[in-house]
């Protein structure tokens, strides 16, 4: 039996016993991954991985079961599992999970290569690998320990649910990530940047990696010989778009997410400081809008149906410092009482999909790059950060500096150490007075659910300015 | 198209890519695994997996390769061994690799790893264990509870072209619970077992809700440096960071702080810490590591002296000692970190804290460089405050800002009884107790200067 048709088979068999909803995913990944060590080579591979999730809901239990078996037999004995499970846990359910009404999509749609996945072969790889690798040497900085890793993957997925739903999609995507160690007079500086897009080979002329590699170190050795300490007192922080992005998406994305509002993910990822009450409520100032937009051509979190098949769309979060819109699945919004925005993702075909971020930033603002810096007398400009954590109800966080720079009356003059931005929810985005024009986006792995599920996100926006903060230490 | 059953796949696999490269390793995996995941007490979703994988390792003048076999047949083996071919000539070697081990090993049963009573528990009785934790988290005073309970039975062989010929079954129950009493009020509590005779949910339940309980009413703590009494699933990953850390790999791509530190001193006197694999009841105890070599146990750090990395066959030849068992053929990896336990109880342990914070859990360690082991991570769940050797309050919003040497360096105390940590924090499980560390440095989010401290408002 064909693997679609299996899916279609799994939703079918589960209402003939009985299940009152279902849906299955089939998903399949070809994928290839490759590493080089100090210039050494590490594992290199490829895989082909497929199997079937499917989702069920019997006598107010759902059940989600998954397997690689591909054969009607193991699937019809897993959808007969899932139906036994879901009637042992209603016991202990007292509001039955119901689904918001949605409508039933049948689409297919694919994200093209200009330079295919395929037709790049593993020396070529290889040779990206070591490029990068040579324009560190040659770069004579004394950059002491390299980790570059480079993969590129194609899935493949089709979706069916009991509604009517059918959706189809291939999304191929590439990824680079490093990780350097310079050191300068026994004193060490790391720094850690992944660049991932949905499309071909033609993504890595665009990272231009060797020219951002050497430029970081040529930087991250200034900060090391050159680097004072953070002012004390008020200062004002311009934040790059680097740390803008970790901001939206710390901070905003993901207090917004409605199952943790609803504490699904207490004892995992967390809960939120917002209620399902506080739509309305000012976070931050009128400056600030920040979205979540699945639909944005070439990002890592691109996709134009969820995994529930709900059509994606950019959900407005904070709206000039207002909260406005959560991020929801089919279960949350019919807790909610309101349609679902497109927000659910599953990691790969054993996970459950769950409410998730795409791509999530700070909507740009009306200053060039240069007028973010102008009236600042004494500040800190904050390029990029490497330690950074947030509190799981996601109010306290804090951005440690890989590279920042004092700013002297509007210029930015001599590179700053460890500038250390340790701050509020609140203090972070209803202190920004101005926003830049031009968006940057970075890429994450963001974790969530359990088993842990990292799915690919950009997080982004323009600069900012924030007024009058106290920098940590 | 002929399909094989799973031995015979590995066999077919093993025997026909022998004959293509110098070193090769097939491992199957069979795994069936159930999960509950509860919400505010009640169950929010079930899952169930069943799953096979085989992947392949293979080696051929120094290129390495690896690869999952998708289908179980002879011509997809076929198929997948011709593509490792091509993948493996148009590679570049990896000068680093020596070879995988060989020789005819014997492996010993390590104890309390499969209980066959794992695989028989009905849906019914998963279901009862939830409903015992949560009611023991509410009787002591919770007011709701989420988490989940995980079962998992797996079947695992290994075969390589050095001789190897590892096999071995497995079983694992685990309850993950935290406990709220109020919204900055809770408690998180694990119990993870192999076997169902260790296996207390109830017990994790209730210490959750009591946790939660007592923490109600948390106070704006205020930072500087404390002396901190940490819970078992707290410290765990400070533990967990030491192991991964000693992992030669770890050290040799810049990201170890135990660098060109051996036999030398990198914890207080009082922590020796190792490597178990053989450990009876490990979360992670196996009788072969990735190359089939049999597993062992290692001292990683002896009297707080650093006295050996973990290495697989290859690392160890370059460093010209013996393997310890631990491949990742690439990336050698701890299996089960065990703390060796101190002489204290938990209440001998406030009296000799004193004065401090009693911290029982952290969440989001995230490292500014992992080399130097400057750090951060942030108290979650309950901090209580301990004065004259006594709980008397809780506190929040606080962060620990440090460096792991220095907490090393500064542990003072170690409690007798141990528990096995793993769970969303602690990927590698741990066994350790509670650990009095000194002079732990604390921040907190800063004031905002000028203008009147932003708060939400509606508007």
């Amino acid at each position: 039996m064909p693997n679609k048709e299996l899916a279609d088979f799994a939703v079918k068999h589960a209402l003939e016993l009985g299940a009152t909803f279902a849906e299955a995913r089939w998903e399949r990944e070809v994928s290839n991954g490759f590493s080089l060590k100090n210039g050494v080579p590490q594992l290199a591979g490829f895989e082909d991985v497929e199997g079937i999730g499917i989702r069920l809901f019997y006598h107010g239990g759902v059940e989600q079961v998954s397997t690689d078996y591909m054969d009607k037999k193991h699937v019809s004995e897993l959808v007969e599992k899932g139906v036994r499970n879901a009637n042992a846990s209603a016991k202990m359910v007292k509001e039955p999970v119901l689904l918001s009404q949605e409508e039933a999509h049948k689409k297919s749609y694919e994200v093209k290569e200009k330079r295919k996945i395929a037709n790049v072969d593993v020396d070529e790889k290889f040779e990206v690998l070591s490029d990068v690798e040579k324009a560190v040497k040659g770069s004579g900085l004394p950059v002491i320990s390299r980790y570059l890793s480079l993969g590129d993957s194609v899935n493949e997925k089709y979706f069916v649910s009991s509604d009517g739903a059918r959706i189809s999609s291939v999304i191929p995507r590439v990824y680079f990530s490093y990780i350097i160690t310079l050191e300068n007079a026994g004193q060490t500086r790391q720094r850690h940047f992944q660049l991932e897009q949905v499309g071909g080979y033609e993504r890595l002329g665009e990272w231009k990696v060797e020219e951002r590699i050497v430029d970081e170190g040529k930087a991250l050795l200034k900060v090391l010989k050159e680097g004072v300490a953070a002012p004390e007192g008020p200062v004002d922080v311009v934040c790059a778009p680097e740390v803008v992005g970790i901001a939206s998406h710390e901070s905003v994305g993901h207090p917004y997410e409605a199952d943790r509002i609803m504490g699904r993910e207490a004892a995992q990822a967390g809960e939120s400081f917002l209620t399902q009450d506080d739509i309305g409520m000012r976070i931050g100032s009128e400056a600030v809008t920040v979205v979540d937009d699945p639909t944005l051509e070439g990002s890592a979190g691109y996709y134009l149906y969820d995994d529930e098949g709900v059509q994606a769309r950019r959900k407005m979060l904070m709206t000039n410092g207002v909260v406005t819109e959560f991020l929801h699945n089919r279960e949350t919004a019919y807790r909610m009482g309101m349609n679902s925005n497109g927000g659910a993702r599953a990691m790969d075909y054993e996970s459950e999909a769950i409410v998730r971020m795409s791509n999530t930033f700070l909507l740009p603002g009306d200053y060039k790059d240069e007028e973010l810096f102008e009236g600042v007398k004494k500040g800190v400009y904050i390029k990029s950060f490497m330690e950074w954590n947030i509190d799981d109800k996601r109010m306290n966080q804090k951005y440690v500096s890989s590279e920042a720079y004092l700013v002297e009356n509007g210029k930015i003059t001599k590179p700053v150490k460890r500038a250390v931005l340790e701050t509020t929810t609140k203090d972070f985005w209803s202190s920004i007075d101005a926003v830049g024009k031009t968006p940057e986006y970075f890429t994450g792995n963001c974790g969530k659910g359990e088993p842990m599920q990292g799915v690919p996100v950009w997080m982004g926006g323009p600069g900012a300015r924030l007024k009058s903060m106290r920098l940590g230490v | 198209m002929e399909k094989l059953a799973f031995e015979a796949a590995l066999d077919y696999a093993l025997r026909n890519a022998q004959q293509k490269f110098d070193d090769v390793v097939v491992q199957g995996i069979r795994t069936q695994a159930r999960q509950i995941k509860f919400t505010n007490n009640e169950i929010s979703t079930g899952r169930t997996w069943m799953d096979q994988s085989v992947s392949l390792f293979v080696a051929k003048d120094r290129r390495v390769a690896v690869t999952t076999l998708k289908e179980l047949e002879k011509k997809g083996i076929d198929a997948t061994l011709e593509k490792l071919v091509k993948f493996i000539r148009k590679s570049q070697p990896n000068e680093e690799y020596w070879k995988i081990a060989k020789g005819h090993f014997a492996y010993r049963d390590v104890q309390n790893l499969y209980d066959p009573r794992v695989p028989k528990l009905t849906p019914e009785e998963l279901v009862g264990f939830v409903e015992t934790g949560v009611n023991a988290a509410l009787a002591k005073g919770a007011t709701r509870a989420s988490g989940v309970l995980q079962t998992s039975m797996s079947t695992e062989l290994l075969k390589t072209s050095g001789g190897a010929r590892a096999h071995q079954k497995g079983t694992s129950i685990t309850f993950s619970i935290r406990a709220f009493a109020e919204k900055d009020a809770s408690g998180h509590k694990l119990s993870c077992a192999r076997a169902m005779q260790h296996f207390r949910p109830g017990d994790a339940g209730g210490r959750a809700g009591e946790t939660a309980r007592q923490a109600l009413h948390p106070k704006p703590g205020k930072p500087g440096k404390y002396d901190i009494l940490f819970e078992p699933l707290a410290v765990a990953g400070f533990y967990e960071s030491v192991a991964n850390a000693a992992s030669i790999f770890s050290v040799e791509a810049g990201l170890s702080f135990l660098e060109g530190k051996m036999n030398k001193r990198v914890a207080s006197d009082i922590v020796t810490i190792f490597d178990d694999a053989t450990l009876p009841g490990g979360m992670a105890s196996t009788k072969f590591d990735a190359e089939g070599v049999p597993a062992s146990k290692t001292t990683l750090v002896r009297f707080g002296v650093l006295r050996n990395y973990l290495h697989n066959t290859s690392t160890a030849h370059r460093y010209h000692v013996n393997t310890t068992g631990n491949a990742g053929i690439i990336h050698p990896h701890p299996w089960n970190v065990v703390v060796d336990k101190g002489n204290l109880n938990v209440w001998e342990m406030l009296q000799e804290l004193k004065n401090g914070l009693y911290v029982t859990n952290l969440w989001y360690t995230r490292f500014q460089n992992y080399k130097t082991g400057d750090f951060s991570t942030i108290p979650r769940d309950a901090i209580f405050t301990v004065e004259n050797g006594e709980i008397t309050g809780s506190v929040k919003d606080l962060r620990i800002s440090d460096n792991l040497s220095n907490l090393l360096m500064n542990i003072e105390a170690l409690s007798e009884a141990r528990e096995q940590i793993l769970g969303w924090e602690v990927e590698t499980p741990v066994k350790c107790g509670h650990t009095l560390i000194r002079h732990v440095n604390t921040t907190k989010s800063t004031e905002k200067f000028g203008e009147a401290k932003a708060g939400p408002t509606h508007s």
